[in-house]
């Protein structure tokens, strides 16, 4: 209708929708089936792996299992035991800081040192590809394993950690790491630094799609390396620092490392929590319920981790101006 | 596009209504009937057996269905892996999935909380039928293993213990005579069944003289006091009232009594037979400690020693000579020791409750109990009349004459269950209440301060019973 009076408006004669012939229609809808049938796998496999367990955890979040007498509406009655303080709201608030402080200090701070490994293995030197290797190698080293080498590397010196050795060595006193709380989280962000050679990569390949005519280009006209920096490299490199940021948040938000550095520490209510709770991240606390059976208690904390990602994830690309992706029409 | 929109949508509602069904138990099965005393040996049925995958319990089972199989050649028991680790999640998720086994293996308070679910079967009425038939007695079994497989632990028979699972203490010989000689002590003679709490600390004053144990980090006992068969023993010694009754369930843990019962386990931190901060003395490593308060069968905590190399010995020298296992120590006059159980339990819904009952008969027979031993691990049988160890009728003791099982089976009336949370409504929680009172008592032992532990306890406990 909106079609026909436009064209009215305009004084240009109406096409004619023309039907398209049985046979065409027929091959359009084989198309159609065919299309869909070679993408039903990945539609299954979606469906039932991804969608049926979220759709189901949103259920259960809003119900208790009664076993035999079925399944009973609850309402926000683990949202509230979870939020309100007259239940476990601290330890929610807790447990919800502790991972956004992971989430927003761990993913920069990665981001740079990154960054700088980069910046390394970007020099042309003989043998570069061997400290390239090097700076990745501890990613592919499974997260147990380096788990457990961090537990002994930062354990005191009667337990043999290396790192308080060096420090009595040299006349310091001894760091407390992972057995006080005021220096668990640090230490578990500075554990991060072991797995920088994964933003490496990304690092590396970003200045490697750097056009060299705009470096030539800004040399000519006098740039120096800092200018470079400031000028080309960084916002020629903002799309992989914008997913960067994305994932990495979304990881930190979803840490379970807590659980592998100290989870042997904690009993079933606060396994991987860390001295006075300053390592219970939300991941950790969802598993820890679960294996407590409260499901449905575990299912409305994943919903309120899903928010707070939603949340943080529409917060980015609401301000993604900065990320420069070329020059795009009509700019 | 249009189509595809149509095609999402209506996977998507396909979806949400596939989950409320199954949600809402579509598949609920009907509650099996009576089972009858008596089965045909020709009989033939399947029935599913849920076992864990977890230490020799593979084994265990095999070996019992093969012995039942020799009274009921044409019954096939297949067997369902589960965890082993959270049985309750186990039978939560296969009773929505209609896949849950017939039998399963389960511990006292897991079938506690499964039975809040109401997912268990009763086999009162045909153990009633037993009874008048004469064909069972519940004096033939230790009394306190059948009450931990009750309803509120003095109710309908909802799990059929397999073994006598009680604590004692497994103690390194070795370690003890090598502190023997150089402190020229006489610390062997003080551990004996029946010791005492003032027994036990002599012996640990006296092993703490030892150089060995005057290193640093270097303890002498791994006590799990956050285990409830070892704490409640203590706590009933003291007389704390955990749940008041006569005040609808009320928390009336945090007593002076209490206060009392977690300085006595505190205490051992204190005097560093065991670890402040949860650390343990690492019993079955090389150059652990002295004691291990557990209630596995020797041979498990053999083949662990074994394991670990531990202790070097010729292998002509009788393993016995190194290690070997004595009573938990207890108050003088006011006896008690924790016990617990392991058995099976059978599914409301279970196909076949005739065969199911021949089942569980088979299970604590002399030959189901003796299947048990050949598999390897010498669990302690349920069975009165199968105490003698040194008989090689029972199969338990092979090979384990030279040590000193009779703690398994000394003094059985000393035997104490924890049933503080026995309640309508707490019940079904039982599994996690405990689980918060021991870590309660391990972090009093690992130094927090009294209020520190017990000021939120009440909240805690509320928010506990609110997550269902």
């Amino acid at each position: 209708m909106e079609r026909k009076s436009a064209a009215a408006a305009g004084g240009q004669p109406a096409r004619e929708k023309t039907r398209p012939s049985p046979a065409t229609r027929r091959r359009r809808r084989i198309d159609w089936l065919t299309g869909v049938l070679f993408a039903l796998p990945v539609i299954i496999g979606i469906l039932l792996f991804n969608y049926y367990p979220t759709v189901r955890a949103l259920i259960n979040s809003f119900t208790a299992s009664r076993g035999r007498a079925g399944i009973e509406f609850v309402k926000f009655k683990h949202y509230i035991t979870a939020l309100s303080f007259e239940f476990e709201g601290k330890l929610t608030l807790q447990i919800f800081g502790n991972t956004l402080v992971y989430a927003l200090v761990s993913v920069p701070f990665g981001l740079i040192v990154g960054y700088f490994l980069a910046l390394a293995a970007n020099f042309k030197l003989k043998g570069i590809s061997v400290y390239r290797m090097l700076f990745y190698l501890p990613v592919i080293i499974p997260g147990v394993a380096s788990g457990i080498l961090f537990v002994r590397m930062f354990a005191d010196t009667t337990q043999h950690g290396i790192f308080n050795q060096l420090f009595t060595s040299l006349g310091l006193p001894e760091a407390s790491f992972f057995r006080s709380e005021k220096t668990s989280l640090i230490t578990l962000i500075f554990m991060g630094i072991w797995s920088a050679g994964g933003s490496m990569i990304i690092w590396l390949s970003a200045f490697k799609n750097i056009p060299a005519n705009l470096y030539e280009a800004a040399k000519l006209d006098g740039a120096n390396s800092l200018q470079c920096l400031a000028k080309i490299t960084i916002p020629m490199s903002t799309p992989l620092i914008f997913y960067n940021l994305v994932t990495g948040i979304i990881g930190g938000l979803q840490c379970t490392t807590p659980l592998v550095v100290v989870g042997n520490g904690g009993g079933a209510w606060d396994r991987g929590a860390g001295v006075g709770n300053s390592l219970y991240f939300v991941a950790v606390k969802i598993m820890n319920e679960f294996n407590l059976t409260f499901y449905e208690y575990a299912s409305a904390l994943a919903f309120l981790l899903f928010f707070i990602v939603g949340i943080f994830t529409f917060i980015l690309f609401k301000t993604s101006k900065w990320v420069f992706y070329g020059e795009e029409e009509g700019k | 596009m249009r189509r595809i929109k149509l095609f999402a949508s209506l996977a998507g509602a396909a979806l949400l209504a596939g989950s409320m069904l199954c949600g809402a138990g579509c598949s609920e099965p009907e509650a099996a009937g009576k089972a009858d005393t008596t089965l045909d040996p020709a009989t033939r049925a399947t029935i599913k057996l849920g076992i864990s995958t977890q230490n020799q319990e593979g084994k265990i089972a095999q070996n019992l269905i093969a012995s039942f199989n020799e009274k009921y050649p044409n019954i096939t028991v297949e067997t369902v892996s589960m965890s082993g680790s959270n049985t309750v999640n186990d039978i939560n998720r296969l009773h929505s999935t209609g896949q849950a086994p017939d039998i399963f293996l389960c511990n006292s308070f897991d079938m506690l909380t499964i039975n809040g679910m109401e997912l268990l079967y009763d086999f009162s009425e045909v153990i009633a039928d037993e009874i008048e038939a004469g064909t069972f007695s519940y004096d033939d079994y230790y009394d306190t293993y059948f009450r931990l497989g009750q309803a509120d632990f003095n109710g309908a028979q909802l799990m059929i213990p397999r073994s006598a699972d009680r604590v004692v203490v497994h103690y390194d010989k070795k370690i003890i005579k090598d502190a023997e000689a150089e402190t020229g002590l006489d610390i062997l003679s003080h551990i004996h069944n029946g010791w005492t709490w003032d027994e036990f600390d002599q012996v640990c004053d006296m092993l703490k003289q030892y150089s060995v144990f005057q290193q640093p980090n270097r303890y002498l006992v791994d006590s799990y006091c956050e285990w409830e068969a070892v704490f409640y023993p203590i706590f009933r010694h003291f007389g704390v009232q955990i749940f008041a009754p006569e005040k609808n369930g009320q928390l009336t843990f945090v007593s002076d009594e209490a206060h009392q019962a977690l300085d006595f386990i505190k205490a051992w931190a204190d005097k560093g037979y065991i670890g402040h901060g949860g650390v343990e003395a690492n019993f079955r490593n090389e150059n652990g400690g002295v004691m291990l308060f557990q209630s596995q069968a020797v041979s498990e905590v053999e083949t662990l020693l074994s394991l670990n190399k531990y202790p070097v010995r010729t292998s002509e020298e009788p393993m016995s000579d190194y290690y070997d296992v004595v009573t938990m120590p207890v108050f003088e006059g006011d006896e008690y020791i924790g016990a617990g159980a392991a058995g099976y339990c059978a599914y409301y819904g279970n196909k076949n409750p005739t065969v199911v009952w021949a089942f569980m008969k088979h299970i604590i027979s002399k030959e189901g109990q003796n299947a048990i031993a050949d598999a390897g691990v010498n669990l302690v049988p349920v069975r009165k009349d199968m105490a003698d160890y040194q008989d090689p009728s029972n199969h338990w003791g092979i090979g384990y004459t030279d040590y000193n099982l009779a703690a398994y089976t000394y003094e059985p009336d000393w035997n104490c269950y924890t049933d503080y949370f026995i309640k309508p409504g707490y019940s079904e929680f039982a599994t996690a209440l405990n689980l918060k009172f021991g870590q309660v008592i391990k972090e009093y032992a690992g130094g927090k301060s009294y209020e520190a532990v017990t000021g939120n306890l009440d909240k805690e406990i509320k928010t506990i019973l609110q997550k269902k």
